[in-house]
């Protein structure tokens, strides 16, 4: 995003800057003082520090005045649309059906490559069956419970940390 | 502070108007240290001591030895609330009525009755109900209007938040404590009417929130059911949280609030009150002073409070967001870069990661860990994008209701929520 730079002394060191790089200007940036030309005189160092005002605030086609005095909204945002998405109803059932069928085969991530959707469109749009869920909670319940104190202590805190800087306290 | 009026400093005690109403409340000093004199020399002297009629002054203490600091008109202890004349008698209501640097047309009449709470007089004539009403609606207006013009991308959810750090009950709790309001042990028709004054033992039956009350309230109490934020925006208050009657719960801390100094209950009681009285303010110099006064009232002892609203975020999965933020605008798939690392190895590693939208770095953020560094950045880049700002100065849509105005200028409209919940 563009700074509109407001503050007189930043501005004339910002036009200093610019203007070094295009060798026609007058103004410089000196970095020896001894060799300075000084801003000796008020009127001098005034010339210096005029600006003209920032592109924005001019109008498009050119003409001068503010941009827009007029009681309207300029900015009107078109009304939300569902992306679209290649998918359709029938691929949707098509999908809900394979993965009651054989969950274990059609994984979410296999659907998602096979369908070219996110892993998410796979699992906003579809359910695994019950007993699928159980086995998987099953085998990852077995897991947990070969973790010694340690280990259960260092990722539960390890979750905790995570929330913390979720919340932005960390 | 640039309020300070010299030439009211002594003028109201010298000079003399003779036309003068006793409303106002410079006439008001006048007679009430007139009046308190008057009353102190009669019962200094106490050579002929009135006959007290028991039942109008018996107030449960000992008068010989605890003599009352001023006369109490007869049948004032049967009154819930102190007569509005005795308003005018009163040093702290002229206290604060000085110390707020309140307009000479709000009387103290009224700023005595904006610290009637709804418990002590139920009354809606005497009590600060109505003002209250009218100065929530103001305050709540004006500091709305501040936040969405100021920070015209703020999610609806930190909306609500930051309402409330500026409007809410506990801050002008907090606002009306900053402006020396004490209140009285129990209310009373005797009591000082610069005291704030509500009941320890009841709350008062007022209407003045907003928001309705759902019909399935129970479901959310217990079974946590969702409630989204667009129906938040309809049903809830103004401040995003359901409407309920708090009034469960609290028998057991009523029954406790005179064994003990003060528990939840009874500082519940106190905010509220504190916060009516506050509101009721406004509503008074809505009343007597019109918009202008009331509007800058408002932003020197509301608005003017610093509230940091990068502390208000919270995250759940703020890499998704950001990706569908980028999405939205159009900009390209952000990317997250390691800029520099040191320690990988040690116990303490510091890495940099910059979240990158194709040449642009959109935030940066440092964190022991790179998935640390990772969601820091990606919150670091939101909370960039959603605390736009067009700057302290930008003109509110209230500016242009004095009648120099300068032309409306339009202001930056967000196209709304990146993710809703």
């Amino acid at each position: 995003m563009e700074a509109i730079v407001t503050r007189p002394a930043v501005s004339g060191c910002c036009r200093a800057v610019s203007a070094s790089r295009t060798a026609s200007s007058r103004l410089r940036l000196n970095t020896t003082p001894s060799a300075a030309r000084q801003q000796s005189t008020t009127s001098r160092t005034k010339k210096a520090l005029i600006v003209p005002p920032h592109a924005t605030f001019f109008k498009l086609n050119g003409s001068s005045g503010p941009r827009h005095t007029t009681d309207q909204i300029i900015f009107n945002p078109p009304s939300s649309a569902p992306s679209p998405h290649h998918l359709t109803k029938a691929d949707i059932e098509e999908l809900r059906r394979l993965r009651a069928a054989d969950p274990v085969a059609n994984s979410v991530q296999n659907l998602a490559r096979r369908y070219r959707c996110s892993k998410l469109f796979i699992l906003m749009c579809c359910r695994a069956p019950q007993d699928h869920k159980d086995k998987i909670q099953a085998a990852e319940d077995a897991v947990k419970s070969r973790w010694g104190p340690r280990r259960r202590q260092a990722r539960e805190e390890r979750a905790r940390r995570m929330g913390m800087l979720f919340s932005g306290e960390l | 502070m640039k309020r300070l009026r010299v030439d009211r400093w002594t003028s109201q005690l010298l000079v003399a108007r003779p036309g003068a109403a006793a409303s106002t409340p410079v006439s008001a000093l006048r007679s009430a240290a007139v009046s308190r004199a008057a009353a102190v020399r009669h019962r200094s002297t106490a050579a002929a001591p009135q006959p007290l009629q028991e039942d109008d002054y018996f107030d449960g203490t000992d008068h010989p030895r605890f003599p009352p600091l001023e006369s109490i008109p007869p049948r004032s202890i049967s009154l819930p609330s102190p007569l509005p004349e005795r308003a005018l008698q009163s040093a702290k209501l002229a206290a604060l009525h000085a110390r707020l640097s309140l307009s000479p047309n709000v009387p103290l009449q009224t700023l005595a009755r904006a610290l009637v709470d709804a418990s002590a007089d139920a009354n809606p004539e005497f009590n600060n109900t109505n003002l209250a009403f009218v100065g929530r609606t103001l305050i709540n207006y004006h500091v709305a209007e501040m936040l969405m013009v100021r920070y015209p991308r703020l999610p609806m959810e930190i909306l609500f938040g930051a309402m409330k750090g500026y409007a809410g009950p506990v801050s002008l709790h907090q606002v009306a404590r900053s402006w020396g309001v004490e209140h009285a042990a129990a209310p009373g028709g005797e009591v000082d009417p610069g005291l704030l004054q509500f009941s320890l033992s009841k709350k008062g039956d007022a209407i003045t929130g907003m928001g309705y009350k759902r019909a399935e309230l129970e479901g959310i109490k217990k079974f946590k059911w969702r409630h989204g934020i667009s129906s938040r925006v309809v049903f809830d208050n103004e401040f995003g949280e359901v409407v309920e009657d708090d009034e469960h719960d609290v028998e057991q801390l009523r029954a406790r609030r005179d064994t003990e100094y003060g528990n939840q209950y009874t500082r519940a009681l106190a905010q509220q009150a504190y916060s009516t009285a506050a509101w009721a303010v406004v509503g008074a110099i809505y009343t007597h002073c019109g918009r202008e006064a009331a509007k800058n009232f408002i932003r020197a002892h509301v608005l003017s409070r610093t509230l940091d609203l990068s502390k208000l975020f919270v995250f759940k999965r703020p890499t998704r967001e950001l990706s569908m933020l980028c999405a939205r605008e159009e900009f390209e798939l952000p990317v997250a870069r390691l800029l520099s690392e040191t320690g990988r190895l040690s116990r303490t590693p510091v890495f940099v990661v910059g979240i990158f939208s194709g040449k642009d770095k959109l935030g940066e953020a440092a964190a022991p860990s790179l998935e640390q560094a990772r969601n820091k950045a990606a919150m670091n880049t939101l909370k960039a994008w959603y605390l736009y700002s067009p700057g302290e100065q930008a003109r509110v849509p209230s500016d242009m209701l004095v009648d120099d105005a300068k032309p409306w200028e339009p202001a930056h409209i967000d196209m709304g929520e990146v993710i809703s919940w």
